[in-house]
């Protein structure tokens, strides 16, 4: 958590930035008309022979040989949380679930992007070092980077693991009928910006606003984003017909994703969110309880056939896997809530 | 009619300070908006509409090409504004566990994939 001393030392990591975490990433349909405009074919079915994924999902992934596949992926992103340890750990942790969000878990390396603005550049081995213990906490390491000033902080990393590329999962394949899996809970957006807000003019409305202390909702938030998805990822990608995380667009608009990259509908029936972020959302008017708030370091999205669930939700058990059945896939088209139900969650 | 500027502002603070604002607004007063924060427009928008007030566009405000916004509110007409209350919602918070999530079709909607676009990365 933050340094409660910061404000003697300037302003706080996160105040470097007007966007934080997720919420900086660049929203869907302004992406579809770059790579259009720059005359990228987006759909699923497009690649070469070697490619089994490329632009449009999570990450890339290339058959090296008949038993590997090698995945890539970069994410980046400014601060969330003002320690700068902790925000090295969710940087990590959101870049390589990209490639965990493939299926890809195996030989994880990092190079490290991470761009400070002048003052800042004291923090840089602090937040290296939290994404090295992210990495190492996942069998990975840090093998390189690169560091440049900017005025914006911003940390992250390209990563790349390997797979069998029969265990290499998209968010194109889900089908009619799927049951749909969350592995976190939703509300890091409203948890952090809480945070944001415990030591100034409103930390006092804030506070009676949060059904519970905002500091411990704001920790359970940190746990979450720093909770890797590989473990979810082994479990999942047995069984699963697609996979994603959510991140910047939310569980909505992640939805929306998987269904149109699989040309199937997608209905949401429950959200599970970190308990007590639902009256800070409804504060900040960031649409936590209709699934548009942007989530950082989010949980794997999964579709499963019905008739592999049992199994998935004993592997999910198996490893110790927090999990939500969200909804289901159908035959229609596009992402929805139906009488979604809101289901608080507290570690 | 009541101004607040919230130009150079970041989330969450805008909906906070146009929650004090509205904290004080007479029944008939209307409480203007400015801003120049694409995201904070969307977020105000909700915030306001969860606690019961009405939000307009103040049209002389919008400039095309500029990212600045205006946004008129007043009291909601119906028994919709009885939620203002901060200490109301922290209560009926408490209970959120298993609370149905109402009205949430938004994927007919034409602007849906709007509500995902470089908006929804909102902060």
């Amino acid at each position: 958590m933050g340094d409660p001393e910061r404000s003697a030392e300037g302003p706080a990591l996160t105040d470097h930035a007007q966007l934080h975490g997720c919420s900086c990433k660049v929203g869907q349909g302004d992406l579809t008309a770059l790579l259009a405009d720059a005359g990228f074919d987006t759909s699923p079915a497009a690649g070469d022979e070697t490619g089994l994924l490329g632009i449009g999902d999570d990450a890339a992934a290339r058959r090296l040989r008949d038993d590997l596949a090698l995945v890539s992926t970069v994410d980046f992103f400014t601060p969330v949380v003002d320690d700068p340890y902790e925000f090295g750990r969710i940087a990590a942790c959101n870049a390589a679930s990209d490639a965990f969000a493939t299926g890809a878990t195996e030989n994880t390396s990092c190079l490290v992007v991470l761009a400070l603005p002048r003052e800042l550049t004291d923090i840089a081995a602090q937040i290296v070092a939290g994404m090295a213990d992210a990495l190492a906490a996942v069998d990975g390491e840090v093998v390189g980077g690169h560091t440049v000033l900017n005025p914006w902080p911003l940390a992250g990393g390209a990563v790349t693991a390997t797979a069998h590329p029969d265990q290499v999962r998209s968010s194109a394949g889900a089908t009619p009928g799927d049951v749909l899996y969350l592995t976190k809970p939703l509300g890091t957006q409203p948890a952090a910006g809480a945070l944001r807000t415990t030591d100034g003019e409103f930390a006092e409305t804030v506070a009676e606003t949060a059904p519970r202390p905002v500091e411990r909702i704001g920790a359970e938030a940190v746990d979450w984003m720093t909770t890797p998805n590989r473990d979810a990822a082994r479990a999942l990608r047995e069984h699963a017909s697609a996979m994603t995380d959510v991140t910047g667009f939310g569980l909505l608009g992640q939805s929306r994703t998987l269904a149109d990259r699989s040309g199937v509908g997608v209905e949401l029936t429950r959200l599970p969110v970190i308990d007590g972020t639902p009256a800070l959302s409804r504060l900040f008017g960031y649409g936590l309880e209709t699934g548009e708030s942007a989530e950082t370091s989010g949980g794997l999205l999964a579709a499963v056939p019905p008739e592999r669930a049992a199994d998935a939700e004993a592997a999910l058990a198996d490893a110790d896997v927090f999990y939500r059945e969200v909804g289901r896939v159908t035959d229609d088209e596009g992402a929805r809530l139906v009488d979604a139900t809101v289901e608080s969650v507290s570690r | 009619m009541k101004r607040v500027d919230v130009t150079g502002e970041v989330c969450p603070r805008p909906a906070l300070i146009v929650r004090r604002e509205l904290s004080d607004l007479d029944a008939d007063e209307t409480l203007v908006v400015e801003g120049d924060y694409p995201p904070a427009e969307r977020n105000l928008r909700r915030s306001c509409e969860t606690h019961g007030f009405e939000v307009r566009d103040a049209d002389d405000r919008v400039e095309p090409g500029d990212d600045t916004f205006g946004l008129l509110i007043t009291t909601a007409s119906d028994e919709t504004a009885s939620d203002q209350n901060s200490s109301d919602e922290t209560a009926s918070d408490q209970n959120s566990s298993d609370e149905t999530a109402s009205d949430q079709n938004s994927s007919e909607e034409g602007a849906s994939d709007e509500a995902v676009t470089p908006d929804a990365a909102e902060d």
